[in-house]
């Protein structure tokens, strides 16, 4: 397909969908170099060698990694026995995708997938995934199929990193079906290189009285550009979706999520947090609907924001439809620059400027970590941010610590955010 | 620690808060200062430790005989001086025991201790009578008024500076609290032979002190000094006899 007309194509159909209502995903996405990048797919170079990034990424981020792709194959360890790799054609989610026309970026990166990851938990297993991407030169895209059976249950950790000498693309593609009664958390961080573009999909439909948390860390990459669709299907399942965005240089990050009730007593939550240093641009929509069958269902979009220099800019966009009149639904959206008069209070108290801020920072996103129940992947993700604010690089693991971080603070439930956000009704 | 102030003029936004203060603090000296609302206390309190809206526009700030006007807060900090708060910030989300320790390193310049920091912190919890104690909180978040100034004078026990300004530590607090923040600023400031410039506008705190010097500031000047007898001045004639000198 011509880029020209595969952009085009892609603005008209974006027009039409209800998170994509204002101008400005237009103006990043055309920026994008998509037919540029696409061209080096026939052009993937061997002299990449990703056995040594593995190792060196495996061993200081403390996690041994069940499966690590890359454009040029992959590595499938033993404990990876859920996970199966199929040539492309095998699947059908091309022309599925297609067919439906959701999504013309996604129909894209099909276009030059060469294979489906499918990771597939039995009725009533217990698994734990870890997998690694890291995208070189080439073009990776990556499309994850995951189906948690029957009572079975996942904690799922994805690290994208790369290591490019030139402009790149990384698409990380997923489609997650949880049966009834399952469980599964999939944490899910870019710590992408500046030469990297991230294109970001998923799409999950939860089933009755499943759980799927799915935590966002979007850190790396040069411009991020990320929609997720969480379709709360069940009777009284939950669906939770977090976003942690930290953006620096002159990063940008687009990043649109869908959470839907179509269920009757169904929850669904979204909360997104960003935290903007330097020239980096954030385009944050959050978007809930509640269909008209998801009586007694519950709706929660939160997104807020903070701007740590004068340059960066973020636009925050919450919104709901709401088909039921039997649901409680809320949405809220602050961004606010540091507080002065916290880092002067903190300062008064013999931190530095740096360090008042990155207690600030800290204190904003530590719920956030928070939520991420593998303790490790918190860990992980604590530090790469710490260093972020620090160096404003990314896209590099550094040493794994969190002494510097307030991971003291509170876990917050979607229970019991729920339960905070209605007191004022009595509840 | 010995502060000097001459001759101090600050600024916020172009206008002038402070104009021409004139201010001795001798190492372990006991001072208050007292004023009408609006005086300029609050601005003299935060130009001392050096908040960065803040333009001092004329004068010194000399410290052991060094001009410390431009210094920014934390080294201000780490020289000894601490700045109670008259509205303690509340941050989200940053746990306030580690907020302590982080502080205390700061200042100390070395590690510190945990076990033993741990079991001054909760020495001193109970001394303040801090009921719900602090481990596990944010800093200041979801803190009553009481308790946040119980939880800065907290801080002034532990990092232990050398000369303190106190921004109305009495304001928002029941007669029982004033006298526990006072007892327990004597025992501080005592032990630490700490310099202390306490800011206030009611006498009430000052009957648990014993204050070398007084000093009434108003519209940007110290007006009137001497020593506790100005007190009772005050607190027979108010603040209008001082307007206008």
């Amino acid at each position: 397909m011509e880029y020209k007309v595969f952009v085009d194509e892609a603005l008209e159909k974006f027009k039409s969908l209800p998170e994509e209502t204002d101008e400005l995903y237009k103006r990043y996405f055309v920026a994008m170099p998509l037919q540029e990048m696409a061209d080096k797919v026939s052009a993937a170079k061997a002299a990449e060698k990703p056995e040594q990034i593995i190792t060196s990424n495996g061993e200081t981020l403390r996690r041994k990694f069940d499966a690590v792709f890359w454009s040029g194959g992959e590595t499938i360890g033993d404990s990876a026995k859920y996970i199966t790799v199929k040539p492309f054609e095998n699947s059908n989610l091309e022309n599925r995708m297609t067919k439906s026309g959701e999504d013309k970026l996604a129909a894209f990166l099909n276009a030059y997938s060469k294979k489906v990851i499918q990771i597939d938990i039995p009725k009533g297993v217990e698994a734990k995934l870890n997998l690694m991407f890291i995208n070189t030169t080439s073009p990776l895209p990556i499309q994850i199929i995951v189906n948690v059976g029957e009572n079975a249950s996942l904690q799922m950790f994805e690290y994208y990193s790369s290591s490019t000498t030139e402009r790149s693309l990384l698409g990380s593609m997923h489609e997650i079906k949880m049966e009834k009664y399952a469980s599964a958390e999939i944490n899910i961080l870019h710590n992408e290189d500046k030469n990297t573009y991230v294109v970001g999909w998923s799409k999950a439909k939860i089933d009755e009285k499943s759980n799927l948390k799915i935590n966002f860390i979007y850190n790396g990459g040069t411009f991020t550009r990320s929609r997720n669709k969480v379709d709360v299907a069940g009777f009284e399942a939950n669906g939770e979706v977090n976003e942690l965005i930290v953006s620096a240089g002159e990063q940008k990050m687009d990043v649109a999520s869908n959470i839907i009730n179509s269920a009757k007593s169904s929850h669904a939550v979204l909360e997104s947090k960003a935290v903007m240093m330097d020239k980096s641009v954030c385009v944050l929509k959050g978007y809930a609907s509640i269909t008209e069958k998801a009586a007694e269902s519950r709706s929660y979009v939160n997104e807020r924001g903070i701007i740590i220099d004068k340059d960066a800019h973020i636009d925050s966009i919450p919104s709901m439809s709401i088909g039921n009149s039997d649901v409680k639904a809320t949405h809220s959206s602050a961004t606010a620059p540091i507080d002065e008069e916290s880092i002067f209070y903190l300062m008064s108290r013999g931190a530095s400027e740096l360090e008042a801020k990155k207690m600030v920072v800290s204190g904003f996103i530590t719920g956030m970590i928070g939520k991420i129940d593998d303790v490790i992947v918190r860990e992980i993700v604590a530090s790469i941010i710490n260093e972020k604010v620090t160096t404003r690089n990314y896209g590099f693991v550094p040493k794994i610590t969190t002494e510097s971080m307030w991971l003291a603070g509170s876990v917050q439930r979607s229970s019991s955010i729920f339960k905070g956000h209605y007191k004022y009704r009595g509840e | 620690m010995d502060l000097e102030i001459k001759n101090l003029h600050v600024s916020i936004d172009d206008k002038e808060i402070v104009k021409g203060v004139n201010l001795s603090v001798k190492h372990g000296e006991f001072h208050v200062v007292m004023g009408p609302n609006g005086s300029g206390k609050s601005t003299l309190a935060k130009a001392i430790m050096g908040h960065p809206r803040l333009k001092v526009t004329q004068g010194e700030i000399i410290v052991d005989g060094v001009n410390i006007a431009d210094l920014t807060a934390d080294k201000r900090a780490k020289l000894g001086i601490f700045l109670q708060f008259q509205n303690p910030l509340e941050i989200e989300g940053v746990g306030f025991v580690n907020f302590l320790h982080t502080s205390k390193r700061s200042v100390t310049k070395g590690d510190v201790d945990v076990n033993q920091f741990m079991g001054e912190v909760d020495s001193w919890t109970k001394k303040l009578k801090i009921t719900n104690g602090i481990v596990g909180r944010s800093l200041n978040q979801g803190f009553s008024g009481g308790e946040k100034k119980k939880a800065e004078i907290l801080q002034l026990a532990l990092l232990k500076p050398k000369l303190a300004i106190l921004d109305e530590p009495d304001s928002g607090l029941d007669i029982d609290a004033i006298k526990i923040v006072a007892e327990n600023i004597n025992e501080i400031g005592e032990k630490q032979e700490m310099g202390l410039v306490v800011i206030t506008h009611y006498n009430r705190i000052l009957s648990y002190m014993k204050p070398k010097f007084v000093h009434v500031m108003v519209d940007g000047k110290i007006v009137a000094e001497g020593s506790t007898e100005l007190i009772e001045k005050l607190e027979k004639e108010g603040y209008d006899s001082f307007v206008g000198k």
